[in-house]
């Protein structure tokens, strides 16, 4: 096996309580590197089109790539793989943390967890040695009580993963923490765990991860250091963190405000942009082998929140639960973080679902009656604060949000369906596709519904000097950033040293080659990333999805924002079509987004071994 | 030039671990911080980390204790002050793991007693410190002896405090006090 990779599994059948390593084959390694790639070849062997996601049929796994627990800068993430309760298709969600390496030190490349346990549990891995206990004492208890438990009961030094108690409420935006303020957050991951009573599991491991050239891989870092240190955008981007990006896009006109109605919210500026944060910031973090530290931690030291402290709050965050709410009050962003991550919810979704209802609420579909009484209006951070605690305790009207946007719509009429901002049920990230339209491709056409993972279009369009507001190109320009990021996150790696430094696949290429020592061209790694994106699409297709499901909500296709450079400018259904056959073209699918004939052919499913929960076959 | 020590600057730790990884690499030819000669000590919920590595003390208790004289004080190539292991001398025996008060001294069966040697003088932990914590200075005769008093105490202090806390609980405790004995010279 080359080095890099452990070249088992551990599957855990949470059932019957026992486990097995599964060996993986050198030449599924070799064909889909690890991570998403690997998770897509998976979820294709392992996950029945019939499992239900929160059945004891579904797989949740946790997946690593060769670079994992090296020094390869910011090979720190772990994704989980799995089916969305959200979307209930394909789903990856990343997160940072201890958990990846501590599972490449423990011996293995990934992690398979089925069944459901009977009781709600506890599952602790030290190296080869496995072990399950009752977590009776922790249900219905945050992310952070059941972390520090695990910590104490395997090893201080230990990652782990946890769910709160909208996890075990099997709440569609439930997210997976390690490390406290990690959250791999979106499509209901949490839920997955939950629905298989696992509230925490702790990996301690005590080997470790060999490099076939370390004095190559040291000097390729000293290297990529020094290019970091010349890069204006890198050094804001360890300066400020993901606040930064605020200012970019409200200067876009890209930041969601009032649930997507505008995109520019003049009272986050000095408030809850990257001043407002470095204000309350106390100090960096950094995750594991990184030379960035974007990471900070807040605190607020007066008002209703005082005490509050968290790594965070993220960009994302302080657009759904700041602007998107109209809330320029950085300490109740703060405070809603906190909420979202003890209690394990997914900021983004829960910002919108708020955003949503604040929109349903001031235009009259939602009473106050139906509320309980909180006054959803945009900027009430109180009453914002408010209904996230009732989500994540699944209680009154925050019952009803926990169905997510798509759901609430569905109920509430065709009115609010146009205003419902979600693809395929999972809700939007904070960019708003009406400022760049290469994001209505990557917000339609992506794998686990509304989200901005798979590419960054903002990049090229707002930082990169392409006009946003064209068709032309943007299929190109998607599918470029597509399989770059499609490569990173099959080696696993941060998407931030690849956009920021900028590392790109030639760059990826020889990191892979000085751990593992095998040879591989940036175009090798290219043909990397059409596989997995091709799978990924079989597996959606073989979920029952089809191009009705790839489209962006009404008002992105047929309102106009009020103000910035979007102002006035209508996408329209004609450009979005155009866009997204010429995506599907590129790809080498046909009108309807089935993978040609040809495609497939070229992809080569069908000669390689099948992985099954018994071992290769 | 005076003596050279690592300084820590605690408060500039992010908690990345790339010494763990720089140390364990260059030592074990592989990642494996469990096995690397620095640690980091965490406190998640609170935000902080800091590095936790030998202090080189010019009094060693690590030394003092050990029954074959495995444990001397030397001089690396380049001349700093290190205290060093001799794996043919060691027994395995774990005193000098139970005396050190800071928890720097580590025990692994293949190669018993094992601590940082500074790298023959160029420590590699300070080399891929990318957040300016770890530092490899030259202090002056009276900052050397400065530094030595306040190890001194420390350990006098830490000694009555141990008790019997196992080696993370030690780096817990003083690591924090250890990163101060020797601050980077403005």
């Amino acid at each position: 096996m080359p080095p890099g990779y452990k070249g088992q599994l551990l599957h855990i059948d949470l059932g019957t309580e026992s486990s097995q390593a599964i060996a993986l084959p050198e030449e599924v390694l070799h064909k889909y590197i690890g991570g998403r790639a690997l998770g897509a070849k998976l979820y294709w062997d392992l996950i029945p089109p019939e499992a239900h996601p929160l059945g004891p049929d579904n797989v949740f796994m946790v997946l690593t790539g060769p670079l994992t627990g090296t020094m390869a800068p910011c090979g720190c993430k772990h994704l989980i793989v799995t089916k969305s309760p959200a979307s209930g298709g394909w789903l990856e969600t990343y997160s940072s943390g201890r958990i990846a390496p501590e599972l490449k030190f423990a011996g293995y490349d990934g992690l398979l967890i089925t069944g459901k346990a009977k009781r709600p549990s506890l599952l602790f891995i030290q190296d080869d040695k496995v072990s399950f206990q009752d977590a009776g004492h922790l249900w219905g208890q945050g992310s952070f009580a059941t972390e520090t438990y695990l910590k104490q009961a395997l090893h201080p030094e230990c990652g782990c993963l946890s769910i709160g108690p909208a996890g075990e409420n099997l709440i569609k935006f439930a997210c997976v923490g390690s490390d406290y303020f990690r959250k791999a957050g979106r499509g209901g991951a949490g839920a997955v765990m939950g629905a298989k009573n696992l509230k925490g599991l702790a990996i301690k491991g005590s080997g470790g991860v060999g490099c076939a050239d370390l004095p190559g891989l040291y000097a390729l870092i000293k290297k990529h250091y020094e290019v970091y240190k010349q890069s204006p955008i890198a050094n804001a981007r360890h300066k400020f963190g993901t606040p930064l990006t605020l200012n970019i896009t409200h200067a876009a006109g890209m930041l969601p405000t009032r649930n997507f109605s505008r995109g520019q919210f003049e009272a986050a500026i000095g408030t809850i942009d990257k001043d407002g944060v470095a204000k309350a910031t106390v100090a960096d973090r950094a995750c594991y082998g990184c030379f960035l530290a974007c990471s900070k931690i807040t605190q607020v030291d007066e008002g209703v929140f005082a005490g509050t402290k968290l790594e965070g709050p993220e960009y994302e965050t302080i657009g759904m639960l700041g602007s998107n709410l109209e809330i320029d009050y950085l300490p109740a962003i703060i405070k809603a973080n906190y909420i979202c991550d003890d209690l394990g919810m997914d900021t983004i979704s829960a910002g919108v679902i708020i955003g949503f209802a604040m929109e349903c609420y001031e235009r009259g579909l939602i009473s106050k009656r139906e509320t309980g009484g909180l006054e959803l209006k945009f900027g009430n951070y109180l009453a914002a604060v408010e209904l996230l605690e009732l989500m994540g305790r699944k209680q009154g009207f925050g019952a009803f949000c926990t169905l997510g946007v798509r759901d609430m719509a569905r109920l509430l009429g065709r009115e609010a369906e146009t205003f419902a901002m979600h693809s395929k049920g999972m809700e939007f990230p904070a960019y708003d596709p009406r400022a760049g339209w290469g994001s209505t491709i990557t917000y339609s056409t992506t794998p686990r519904g509304g989200c901005h993972r798979r590419a960054w279009p903002p990049m090229k369009e707002v930082l990169g000097g392409v006009n946003p507001f064209t068709a032309e190109g943007k299929a190109e320009l998607v599918v470029e950033m597509m399989n770059e990021n499609s490569v990173m996150h099959s080696l696993v790696v941060c998407d931030f040293p690849g956009k920021f430094i900028p590392l790109k696949n030639p760059d990826w290429a020889e990191y892979l080659g000085v751990v593992t020592g095998q040879k591989f061209t940036a175009a090798e790694l290219e043909q990397r990333a059409e596989v997995a994106e091709t799978l990924v699409r079989r597996i959606n297709i073989r979920e029952g999805f089809t191009v009705e499901q790839d489209r962006v909500p009404r008002r992105i296709l047929h309102e106009a924002l009020p103000s910035g450079p979007p102002e006035g400018k209508i996408i329209g259904e004609e450009n979005f079509l155009k866009m997204r056959s010429a995506y599907y073209a590129l790809r080498g699918w046909d009108e309807q987004g089935l993978p040609t004939p040809e495609t497939l052919a070229r992809c080569g499913f069908e000669q390689e071994p099948r992985i099954s929960l018994e071992g290769a076959q | 030039m005076g003596k050279r020590v690592i300084a820590v600057q605690a408060n500039n730790c992010t908690g990345c671990r790339m010494c763990q990884l720089a140390c364990s690499s260059t030592k074990e030819g592989e990642f494996i911080p469990e096995r690397a000669r620095i640690k980091v000590v965490f406190d998640g919920l609170g935000g902080w980390s800091r590095p936790s590595v030998c202090l080189q003390c010019e009094e060693p208790m690590c030394l003092s204790v050990c029954p074959v004289q495995a444990i001397a004080k030397s001089v690396t190539a380049t001349g700093e002050h290190v205290v060093l292991v001799d794996k043919d001398k060691c027994i395995g025996c774990q005193r000098c793991v139970a005396a050190c008060p800071f928890g720097a001294m580590e025990f692994f069966s293949e190669s018993l007693a094992t601590k940082c040697d500074l790298c023959g003088g160029d420590p590699q932990c300070v080399q891929f410190c990318f957040y300016d914590c770890l530092h490899f200075v030259a202090l002056s005769e009276e900052a050397y002896d400065k530094r030595n008093k306040r190890i001194k105490a420390l350990y006098a202090k830490a000694c009555k405090e141990i008790g019997r806390r196992e080696l993370h609980g030690r780096r817990q405790a003083f690591s924090l006090a250890a990163s101060k004995v020797a601050q980077r010279p403005q």
